[in-house]
């Protein structure tokens, strides 16, 4: 069962890595916070103790799944944002380095061959690190950076849950550090950012330079 | 009674009362207790050395905080630079004319800033000295924020992601930890439980983890590869904020990669970790050199002359042998001397309103005290005699050849060089030549009696460099006593 609902996790990053649309980008990071959450219930059901449990899964529910996607995309709306243009265009290829890097990084775990190791977490834990970063260098729009970083924190969730049974405080760990730099990057700054420069490309943020 | 929790619970009162006051007097009256608190922790720790503190959560378990040689060390140059820091920003926002309103906030992150760091070097848990560092982020991006402009705007935003994604690196980093402490049948992530289990572990892991141990704490030390947004940070901040960024948040980012290393060295990796060190630190070398011959931001010269001592301090560890002695010693003369140049080029700031080299002339007709400032802080920055940096950088070299590295010492002597050259074109720049006729006709702004605390470290670091204290000695070889010889 797992297994099956880290694979539709891997889906997801493929078709986000296609979509153009920030909207769709919302939708998917809802269903990611979903996934999350099913596999934290099951993972770390019989590991640790129930009032942690609960605490694990309804941060994963409300925050991962429900206020992050639905604040972007009350942002987007209200403030009429365009989509992501010509970053990568076909999209056909965002599929391919995509495809690409779910292959180096199964190729990267199953090399590694640890006993410790599970491999399809850790395929997709990756792959979700590396195609935020890849989202965060490619792409133009602020907010496409904070959503490409949201998505390497899912990844990093799924990589702490890969170890949670050992060690339950690094998953309390990765939620500290889920809600820290949520609160710091657009609890803070996108208003203040939109305020200031009526336009949320990151272009505009070349300033500072020698 | 707990010191440490004290000690937290403390500033944590202290700061909501300075964010609820809305008095300015009472405002930076409040900084007393603070450095009351934060004298006693040094003090406490100082006498506690080596011992193991703070059982929290259950009570049976490990205990979270340990001080040991280096982290006492570095906690003693913040204490230090505390009060010169709070005179500073006193100053700095009089002469701005601010709000009690963004004062407060400013006291408060200030206060946050220097709790945290204190933490994050006294602690013995990788998880918590991942969190205190996190915590620094939150503390510094307010105060980067101070100024409200599009410059600080931006700043702040910059450093607020790539911080971000530095520290979502180092978890990953402590992650593999956990996986490769798994091998070691033990999960106690403590730094001494580390490194006894070290040698058990599988060395790839280590490898990894140190990888993204150094890439996500680069951008709190300020190295390659994410230095940058470090440097803009330095520029657009407030000036004294700059001194306790290049002072304080430089060397916890240190000590953060110190004690990996250090774990890491009793096993096979030693040499790789040394190799990817010296990479590191030649790189940041370089990219200080070709910036602080380019660059005319006065501010942003001086932090990529941060840059340009955090590559030496990394190459002084990597070197090895008195290397380590060298890159404790001199992180702790940097800290002063370039924490007194920040507050002087705060003042200086303040006479010509511009931070461009260029429109800044004849400083030292204008304000011969901060001028003769100048001139010492940049001869201790560059390690001219009797600097104590310049008995440093000799150890390090000297350490550089022993070990045979002869490209590398080749390497930073010539970006050294040209450093010196750099730096000092720029400061005759500034310091002589026609004073520009709109600040003539204004009344000097900047009092002689506004320079002691400046004075005073100076004369720290030029002291220690000629007659080091014994006790000094002695920490210093307790910081690195773990380390293979």
């Amino acid at each position: 069962m797992t297994n099956l609902l880290i694979i539709v996790f891997v889906i997801s990053l493929i078709y986000m890595a296609s979509a153009g649309r920030l909207l769709t980008y919302t939708k998917v990071l809802f269903i990611q916070g979903i996934l999350l959450s099913f596999i934290a219930l099951l993972e770390l059901t019989h590991d640790i103790s129930i009032s942690n449990l609960i605490f694990i899964v309804l941060e994963t529910v409300i925050f991962k799944a429900i206020v992050v996607p639905f604040y972007f995309s009350r942002l987007i709306v209200k403030n009429k944002m365009s989509n992501e243009r010509n970053a990568d265009n076909p999209n056909f290829f965002a599929i391919f380095k995509v495809a690409l890097i779910i292959i180096l990084a199964y190729t990267l775990s199953y090399n590694l061959n640890d006993e410790h190791l599970h491999i399809t977490y850790f395929t997709a834990a990756i792959s979700a690190i590396f195609v935020g970063l890849l989202m965060i260098v490619r792409r133009k729009k602020i907010i496409t950076h904070i959503m490409g970083y949201m998505v390497l924190e899912n990844g990093i969730f799924l990589l702490s849950m890969a170890l949670g049974s050992e060690l339950p405080l690094i998953v309390n760990l990765g939620i500290l550090l889920d809600l820290f730099t949520s609160v710091l990057l657009f609890g803070l700054f996108i208003t203040k950012i939109d305020e200031l420069y009526h336009s949320t490309e990151i272009d505009q943020l070349s300033g500072l330079k020698d | 009674m707990d010191i440490i929790l004290l000690y937290l619970f403390g500033s944590l009162v202290i700061g909501m009362l300075m964010f609820f006051i809305k008095n300015r007097v009472i405002n930076y009256l409040l900084f007393i207790p603070f450095f009351a608190l934060q004298v006693l922790l040094n003090v406490h720790e100082i006498f506690h050395i080596n011992e193991i503190e703070g059982y929290y959560f259950g009570g049976d378990g490990e205990g979270y905080f340990k001080a040991d040689g280096i982290g006492i060390i570095f906690l003693s140059v913040i204490t230090i630079l505390v009060i010169p820091t709070v005179i500073h920003s006193y100053w700095y926002t009089k002469h701005r004319k601010e709000t009690i309103g963004s004062i407060s906030i400013y006291n408060l992150s200030l206060l946050l800033l220097i709790s945290m760091m204190s933490c994050a070097l006294i602690t013995r848990h990788v998880a918590m000295m991942w969190a205190f560092i996190e915590a620094t982020t939150l503390a510094a991006s307010m105060l980067i924020y101070h100024e409200r402009n599009h410059a600080a705007l931006e700043a702040t935003w910059k450093y607020i992601f790539v911080c971000s994604i530095g520290i979502a690196m180092s978890f990953v980093g402590i992650l593999f930890l956990g996986i490769a402490a798994q091998d070691a049948k033990s999960l106690d992530l403590t730094f001494d439980a580390l490194s006894q289990n070290a040698r058990l572990m599988d060395p790839m892991w280590l490898k990894l983890t140190f990888l993204l141990i150094v890439t996500g704490y680069s951008v709190k030390m300020g190295l390659t590869p994410l230095f940058t947004v470090d440097i803009d940070a330095k520029d657009t901040a407030p000036s004294p904020v700059g001194a306790l960024l290049s002072g304080g948040l430089l060397n916890v980012g240190f000590v953060a990669i110190f004690r990996f290393y250090e774990v890491f060295s009793k096993t096979e990796i030693l040499s790789w970790m040394n190799t990817v060190l010296m990479m590191v630190g030649m790189s940041s070398l370089f990219f200080a050199t070709v910036y602080i011959l380019r660059v005319k931001n006065i501010k942003r010269l001086l932090a990529y002359s941060s840059l340009e001592h955090a590559g030496i301090a990394l190459i002084a560890l990597a070197s090895g042998g008195i290397g380590y002695f060298a890159v404790i010693f001199h992180l702790i003369l940097h800290a002063l001397a370039k924490s007194s140049l920040f507050f002087q080029v705060g003042q200086m700031i303040r006479v010509y309103r511009h931070k461009n080299i260029d429109l800044i002339r004849g400083y030292y007709k204008v304000n011969p005290w901060g001028g003769l400032v100048l001139i010492l802080g940049f001869m201790a920055v560059l390690g001219i005699p009797p600097s104590g940096i310049f008995l440093t950088e000799f150890y390090t070299f000297k350490a550089l050849f022993m070990a045979k590295h002869y490209f590398v010492g080749l390497w930073a002597l010539i970006l050294l060089s040209i450093i010196f050259y750099g730096l000092s074109r720029d400061l005759l720049k500034v310091l002589f030549g026609e004073v520009p006729p709109s600040i003539t006709h204004r009344a000097v702004v900047v009092y002689p009696y506004e320079t002691i605390s400046q004075w005073i470290l100076l004369s720290i670091v030029f002291f220690l460099g000629l007659y080091p204290p014994a006790f000094l000695v002695e920490f210093i070889q307790m910081a690195v006593q773990d380390l293979p010889k």
